[in-house]
């Protein structure tokens, strides 16, 4: 049995690191790393012999940057030529670095990062040195991405797992793009995913979905949840095709027409059973809060087909929080553990699945990105 | 041109700049203490140029001697970051003709991380700063906010 949990916090200002006992009762705090700096994206690589930290870091004044530690973060390494830069003939220059993913087992050294304007790239060497993957850049779809709020990103690399060939990635607005042949070629599976802002019989486009997050287990790469911007979604072929399942959960105001529900950015698969997976709703775009002031985390179990609403341990009055794509997670140890964070500072976290949860943190800056390992 | 620290040792041959030999010219270069550190703790640089040299070209000099710098400076298609500021003498290229400002010798040119703040959306955050001894004139900081938003565009939601 691991000894603990091990929670990357990035933030607005820096990176933190939480540690947290099995019974995930005793929680400390360090940090923060990078102070000043935004921290999209971090992520703890553990192939090749190494505990290898990777974040993608933002200074408003000096541009971004990825960094990595192998000492735990007691030092970082962020070479003086950056890791991760668009070729000249692209015209395009980094934004932010939305997401580290490393490779599998299989693929020793490889880490991907997905990046704004939406990219991806791939590093052989553990994540010193990046290429962009140019079939992606290359698509055809490209030039009609539009950027969602928060910027036009590719903020979700998900692996096959089965296929070492196969990858999804998530770009808003984009949709989401699955290639079979390691990134050569890649194929829009946004089928039955609908956008309410297009005309009516023009909502089912076949790119062009706002999509928050994918998540999926391991055990069934067949099947992905997915947030919207308008609904929660399954698909248990891959991606080919798309339902809606977030019908029954909150939203600021009733269901105008067919617009799906609900709003919300994370999406997360219960680490040891498929068939579970917990969203956080909030109000909607216009409003981006946890609804009624109440904050909930929704489970179902049956994957998608009833939902019940989780709040033992959270605020229900006056809780206006945000929690943002990549800042809810589930932890890997028995039984499975939950952590989010907000944008008002804090870390929520449950050691029971959801039953129940406790505050871990507070008035750290707005969260953006949570990532939990054993310790 | 080649980039070199304050009194350099006797005999030192400063290297041309892109072939240029003729009538070198002496650009000082001084860098925020944040930039300094990537630059070998070195907050004051001079360099060497040939004549018709611009603002650009320094930074690309300062960008192969220090890439550290270079890459917080400037993008990687060569753009100035939005919230950096470049000096010349008192004046932000910004206001001259960007990169393609001529220097000449004795210039000073000063790289400054902006006042720059609002959000933590730097997209819609302000752009000020001036000069190392320069007081910043209130009224001339509202303008230039005012200017820097049109060059900017419109901020973008979040």
């Amino acid at each position: 049995m691991a000894d603990g949990v091990m929670l990357l916090v990035g933030t607005t200002k820096g990176a933190f690191v939480l540690r947290a006992d099995a019974g995930r009762r005793e929680v400390t705090i360090e940090g923060p790393h990078f102070p000043g700096e935004e921290v999209y994206s971090l992520a703890l690589d553990r192939r090749d012999g190494r505990d290898r930290l990777l974040a993608g870091r933002l200074s408003m004044h000096f541009g971004p940057g990825i960094g990595w530690s192998d000492d735990g973060g007691v030092t970082w390494t962020d070479p003086p030529e950056a890791a991760i830069a668009f070729p000249a003939d692209t015209g395009a220059s980094l934004a932010r670095v939305w997401q580290i993913q490393p490779g599998g087992d299989d693929q020793p050294g490889v880490v991907y990062a997905g990046v704004e304007p939406a990219a991806l790239f791939r590093s052989a060497d553990g994540g010193e040195t990046f290429t962009l993957v140019r079939g992606l850049w290359d698509h055809p779809h490209r030039a009609q991405w539009e950027p969602g709020g928060g910027g036009l990103c590719l903020h979700t690399i998900l692996l096959d797992g089965a296929d070492p060939a196969a990858m999804w990635v998530a770009i808003s607005s984009g949709g989401l793009y699955r290639t079979a042949d390691g990134g050569e070629t890649w194929e829009a599976r946004n089928q039955g995913i609908r956008t309410p802002f297009l005309p009516e019989g023009e909502d089912l486009p076949e790119f062009g979905q706002c999509v928050h997050k994918v998540d999926r287990h391991p055990a069934r790469p067949e099947r992905l949840f997915l947030q919207h911007h308008w609904g929660t979604y399954r698909s248990d072929d891959r991606g080919d095709t798309w339902v809606s399942i977030g019908e029954s959960m909150p939203a600021d105001a009733p269901p105008v027409g067919s617009v799906p529900r609900p709003f919300g950015f994370p999406v997360v698969v219960h680490p040891h059973d498929p068939d579970t997976v917990y969203v956080i709703p909030l109000g909607s775009d216009m409003q981006r809060w946890t609804v009624d002031g109440a904050c909930r985390v929704y489970r179902s179990r049956d994957a998608g087909g009833t939902w019940e609403a989780l709040t033992e341990g959270l605020p229900q009055e006056h809780a206006y929080l945000t929690v943002l794509r990549d800042a809810f997670v589930a932890d890997p140890l028995e039984p499975a553990g939950l952590w989010f964070g907000t944008r008002t500072g804090e870390v929520f976290a449950s050691a029971d699945e959801g039953d129940s949860w406790r505050c871990v943190a507070r008035h750290l800056p707005p969260v953006t990105c949570v990532r939990a390992y054993t310790a | 041109m080649a980039l070199r620290r304050p009194a350099p040792p006797a005999g030192h041959v400063r290297a041309g700049l892109h072939g240029l030999t003729a009538a070198p010219v002496t650009v000082r270069v001084r860098l925020a203490p944040l930039l300094a550190e990537l630059a070998d703790g070195d907050a004051r640089l001079e360099v060497g140029a040939g004549p018709g040299t611009t603002v650009g070209a320094v930074l690309d000099e300062l960008a192969a001697r220090f890439p550290a710098v270079g890459r917080r400076v400037r993008d990687e298609q060569g753009a100035v970051r939005r919230h950096v500021n470049v000096f010349v003498g008192m004046d932000n290229i910004r206001d001259l003709d960007g990169q393609d400002t001529p220097v000449g010798d004795g210039t000073e040119v000063s790289i400054l991380p902006a006042i720059s703040g609002g959000g933590a959306d730097a997209a819609r955050s302000t752009s000020i700063s001036a000069p190392y001894g320069a007081e910043i004139d209130v009224q001339r900081c509202f303008v230039s906010v005012r200017a820097w938003r049109t060059r900017s565009g419109t901020p973008r939601g979040g």
